[in-house]
């Protein structure tokens, strides 16, 4: 008979290799199920604490008994804070222990009297450990109303004024406007939005376990003797390599894309640029089946190599920051972590997210291509014990 | 016994192979160093940008510095400071605009923008921030009353008003609803370091179904049971095995952590109870999708994602208390919730044994309804 | 051919030759060598020193278009577990070439020589032991190679199986196609195999028709009566049979030396018997391959 061309032959061997895939489903799993699952998973669960997200439920104990109370009251208008009375301290920490409140405010006695100039006192805010957030809120209004007397204490004392004085200063106090405002705009910040670093980051994490499926097949087709039967056959063996880089290369690609369509649709994560994310996925899928294709030439077995290369696919994805950031660390950790694709892949992307141009993703797109060909050049020279039946 | 030598084999079986050594004792124990070294640090850096450096502005910023916890570090332009809080260097940046000082000084209003990586010490970092800002904003609101009332220039007005010494007339005390203090801020390490066990161990232990796949591939299972025992026992077997292998695990973090990072683990009793309880949930977890599944390929995946997702939406990632409400509720689906709380309570609250025997008799609840699924479809799938 | 592995030297100097349409066995013990040869023929491992010529063509791990002329079935199942016998025939058929039209007519023949057509679009994996063996076959035919080589196909396969597999082979070679067969059982060596190429610790010791090894022997069949009566008699009737070399009388018994005994068995019985013996019972030592084995290396054929 004839014999095919080796690029065709490639070709047959990748279709071959991803129809078995498709067929276990494992590479589906790895490939689109798994990211997709963590990337929601964690995108629903960080979404940071945002002011206006949550109203807060705070008690009032008013021992005082004093124009104080009100004063307490009226700052809370117009912020997440409703404030209503809880009568006793006692019936206070109930409520907060129940969870009903999510703190108290305990107006102590004689705040309206240091308020004009009286001894100091101090505001007791009871809070539930396991509502820490709802207890710093409190704390917050605590402190602000700190703040507001000791503005009054400080004019009156600089003006010298009696108490009666100081009451028109706290009047003309409590309506003043801050002259600093202090606005958070962290949500108007795409490159911090934590649905789009997760979905990155678990896209890039996940890569390496889906391009495992094409070079390390080599190994379990060597165990399974179908390996022989391709190297009986009439193709060249880079044939049987090329199809197999393929097969990784395919998956990667496959993952990739549909993680970053789903999560830009689905979950409103901000890629940015088309063309840069395409790029950056292009090298960062050549870095990991190179990468792949070096572990793989590494070891004898395929349950060795399968295991080595989940070992290093972590690694890499813990250093790279794919579950937290490593960069704070400073020192060996940071240097550590530029080693790793993942840490090029997703600084290229965060960049690209936060409205840069496409000359961003240049210097990670040639580190990433830099790894891709150097991990590449040492599997290839050690390739050939790989193809051997 | 025979349940023992299930179990003796087991764990030889397990312990053979190197890589398992990685994956269940090496790989945590470095995942706690790196994080002990990336979040040890127990101060919160805070980037601020300002401007033309007017004394206002600097001292807003030495307010800053002298809050308990932070520390700031300045940066020349807006776009490097936002690079660093997206990279993390820093948790949160502050721009103070250019002409701070003169605004100010003309008794107009001035705004900062604030903004922060969305991680676990937002709050408090922000509340921080507020505090220095309310500080420098008291003063200028002293003074600008000084001026209307004795005229003159506002900058006199603030000299004046600086020069007046006066401790805080109120002070702000956290107190704790179940009385005594409110525990002071645990730091992202020590938070960190819990949560973090129990998604190793839930994960490594699923990776036990994987290897009960392979018994059943191997036909040993279905040898055992053509032996006196029954599959209960063999059960058991297994059960114990991979009971004790994660069990290892959960003592090597705990012991190393302490060590070298000095992380507190609360009542000993109340930790042991924890990670018993939970660790035979991971068990029972792994062994259901071991019985689950026909081959290795698929189970191995499905393992780590139903592992990573139960610890992410079960607060091992980002801690529950910074979860919107609904998503705290559904996030008790997860056994990795409820262990969570346990060690918040253990951790936080310095509880001991009886603050949380509910949440480990839920774990325990847990752990007995996926063993007796697991039992069950494994005698189903071998005697098909 | 020589091939070595570190110290070990596998094969040394093998060296033979087969002409279209035969078939050709390789008969030996485990570790003789026999894979390593014909991993060498079939382009899988590079000889040490010598070549394989296949249709004319040199035949190295690096040719391609020479190796369209083997069709190979290794000993251990080659097949993937997860595709369909269809599937897995029309990829390898690809692979050598064929395409479109043709692909799915060639597929579809072999299927019926192996007898998979009915099963042809079940997962290989749900096959029986012996049908797996069939489809391992059946992809080496697929490409109606000029050479086909099968090496050891029915190890530890139930008998009716290898009956099947004996057939095919039979039928193959009768169609023109030369073999190439690798066994350690004598009787399918014998069976099917125009020539036979004894090889031990990795050298051939000696090939031939199943006759010239035989012959190798430089004996014959030992026939050894045990009777009563007239035994002189009896031995020197046999002596006038053509096929009886010698006879001599032992110990209430005849000993024959007999070229071919199973031929002329009934004609010597009948012979002592009108000679005047009462046989009590016969014993008849063929010589065959196994035999030929033990003499040639001192050792058994099969542990």
């Amino acid at each position: 008979m004839g014999r095919t061309g080796p690029v065709r032959a490639a070709f047959l061997i990748t279709a071959k290799d991803l129809r078995q895939r498709l067929r276990d489903r494992s590479a589906v799993l790895v490939a689109v199920v798994a990211p997709l699952a963590l990337a929601f998973a964690l995108g629903v669960t960080i979404t940071g604490f945002s002011a206006g997200s949550q109203t807060f439920h705070l008690g009032l104990v008013d021992l005082d008994h004093g124009p104080a109370a009100s004063g307490f009251s009226r700052t809370a208008k117009g912020t997440p804070v409703t404030l209503r009375d809880a009568g006793t301290l006692a019936h206070a920490r109930r409520l907060v222990k129940s969870g009903k409140l999510d703190a108290a405010i305990v107006l102590p006695r004689g705040l309206s009297a240091a308020t004009l100039g009286g001894a100091p006192v101090r505001i007791d805010v009871i809070g539930d450990p396991k509502n820490s957030i709802g207890t710093l809120v409190a704390r917050s209004f605590a402190d602000s109303y700190a703040s507001y007397v000791r503005t009054i204490v400080v004019a009156s004392r600089a003006l010298g004024a009696d108490s009666a004085t100081a009451v028109k200063i706290a009047g003309e106090v409590g309506s003043a406007k801050s002259p600093i405002s202090l606005g958070d705009v962290s949500t108007t910040k795409k490159n911090l939005d934590p649905k789009t670093y997760y979905a990155a980051a678990m896209a890039v994490f996940f890569l390496f376990f889906a391009v495992q499926f094409g070079i390390s097949s080599l190994l379990n087709e060597r165990g399974e003797g179908t390996l022989s039967r391709m190297l009986a056959a009439p193709i060249p063996r880079r044939s049987i390599l090329g199809g197999k880089a393929m097969t990784s290369l395919a998956l990667g690609l496959t993952s990739m894309i549909v993680l970053a369509l789903t999560t830009r649709y689905a979950l409103g994560a901000h890629w940015g640029n088309p063309l840069g994310v395409g790029a950056l996925i292009v090298c960062a899928v050549l870095a990991a089946t190179a990468v792949t294709a070096l572990v793989t030439t590494l070891a004898k077995t395929a349950e060795q190599a399968n295991a080595w290369l989940s070992i290093v696919s972590v690694v890499l994805g813990m250093l790279g920051g794919s579950f937290f950031p490593v960069a704070q660390a400073g020192g060996v950790l940071t240097i550590l972590s530029k080693l790793t694709p993942h840490a090029w892949f997703l600084s290229g992307l965060q960049d690209l997210s936060s409205g840069g141009a496409l000359s961003v993703i240049v210097q990670p797109a040639l580190v990433l291509l830099v790894i891709a060909g150097a991990c590449g050049a040492v599997a290839l020279l050690r390739i050939r014990r790989l193809i051997e039946p | 016994m025979r349940v023992l030598a299930i179990v003796r084999t087991e764990l030889t079986r397990v312990f053979r192979w190197r890589a398992n050594i990685f994956f269940l004792l090496i790989m945590p124990m470095g995942l706690i160093l790196l994080l002990g070294v990336a979040f040890g640090n127990s101060n919160t850096r805070v980037g601020v940008v300002k401007g033309e450096n007017g004394s206002l502005a600097r001292q807003l910023i030495q307010e800053l510095g002298s809050q308990p916890g932070l520390e700031t570090r300045s940066y020349g332009s807006k776009s490097s400071l936002e690079k660093a809080v997206e990279r993390g260097y820093v948790s949160a940046g502050l721009i103070i605009p250019a002409n701070y000082d003169r605004l100010l000084r003309t008794g107009k209003p001035a705004s900062i923008d604030y903004f922060a990586r969305p991680d676990s010490l937002g709050p408090q970092v922000r509340i921080a921030v507020e505090a220095a800002v309310s500080a420098q904003g008291s003063d200028l609101t002293a003074a600008r009353i000084f001026k209307r009332t004795r005229g003159g220039v506002l900058g006199s007005a603030l000299e004046r008003v600086s020069a007046v010494k006066v401790s805080s007339p109120v002070d702000v005390r956290l107190l704790a609803a179940g009385g005594g203090e409110f525990p002071r801020s645990k730091g992202q390490f020590q938070q960190s370091a819990s949560t973090q066990l129990l998604l190793f161990a839930f994960l490594s232990a699923l990776t036990g179904g994987v290897w009960l796949i392979e018994t059943r591939r191997l036909g040993v299972a279905r040898r055992m049971l053509s032996t006196p025992s029954s599959t209960r026992e063999i059960m058991l077997g297994i059960m114990l095995g991979r009971w004790v292998i994660t069990l290892m695990q959960s003592f090597l973090i705990v012991v190393f952590s302490w060590l070298v990072f000095s992380v507190n683990w609360g009542d000993p009793l109340g930790t042991g109870a924890i990670i018993l309880a939970f660790s035979l949930v991971a068990v029972g977890a792994g062994l259901l999708i071991g019985t689950l599944f026909a081959s290795e390929q698929q189970a191995a995946p499905v393992g780590m994602i139903v592992g990573l997702t139960f610890a992410a939406i079960g607060g091992s990632m980002a801690p529950l208390e910074t979860f919107p409400a609904t998503m705290r509720k559904i996030a008790h689906i997860t056994p990795h919730a409820w262990a969570n709380d346990a060690f918040n309570t253990l951790l936080v609250n310095g509880g001991g044994l009886t603050g949380v025997w509910v949440d480990v008799v839920v774990l325990c609840v847990y752990a007995l309804v996926l063993l007796s699924l697991a039992t069950w479809r494994l005698r189903r799938v071998l005697t098909a | 051919m020589c091939k070595r592995f570190g110290e070990i030297e596998a094969v040394r100097a093998v060296s033979f030759e087969i002409a279209p349409g035969e078939s050709y066995g390789l008969l030996g013990p485990n570790g003789a060598g026999k894979t390593t040869t014909i991993s060498i023929v079939a382009g899988l491992l590079e000889a040490d020193a010598g070549e394989a010529i296949v249709a004319g063509q040199r035949l190295t791990t690096k040719s391609v278009a020479a190796k369209s002329a083997i069709g190979f079935v290794p000993q251990d199942l080659a097949i993937y577990l997860d595709l369909t016998a269809r599937e897995n025939l029309t990829f390898f058929s690809r692979l050598y070439g064929l395409s479109g039209k043709k692909t799915r007519q060639r597929v579809d023949e072999v299927l019926e020589i192996i007898g998979l057509s009915e099963r042809s679009d079940d997962q290989a994996k749900t096959y029986s032991g012996g049908m797996k063996r069939r489809l391992n076959i059946g992809i080496g035919l697929l490409h109606a190679p000029s050479l086909l080589i099968l090496d050891e196909p029915t190890v530890g396969v139930d008998p009716q199986s290898r009956n099947a597999i004996l057939e095919s082979v039979e039928q193959l070679s009768e169609q023109g196609m030369a073999v190439l067969y690798t066994t350690h059982y004598m009787e399918e060596a014998e069976r099917l195999c125009d020539r036979v190429g004894i090889i031990d610790r990795g050298e051939l010791k000696a090939e031939g028709t199943r006759e010239e090894l035989v012959a190798l022997l430089g004996e014959h069949d030992k026939v050894h009566l045990v009777g009563s009566g007239h035994l002189e008699a009896g031995a020197k009737a046999c002596a006038n049979i053509a096929a009886v070399q010698t006879a001599s009388v032992g110990d209430e018994s005849i000993e024959l030396l007999v070229e071919g005994a199973s031929a002329v068995l009934a004609q010597i019985l009948t012979t002592v018997s009108e000679a005047g013996v009462s046989v009590h019972s016969v014993e008849v030592d063929e010589p065959n391959l196994e035999a030929v084995f033990l003499h040639l290396t001192g050792r058994a054929l099969r542990d």
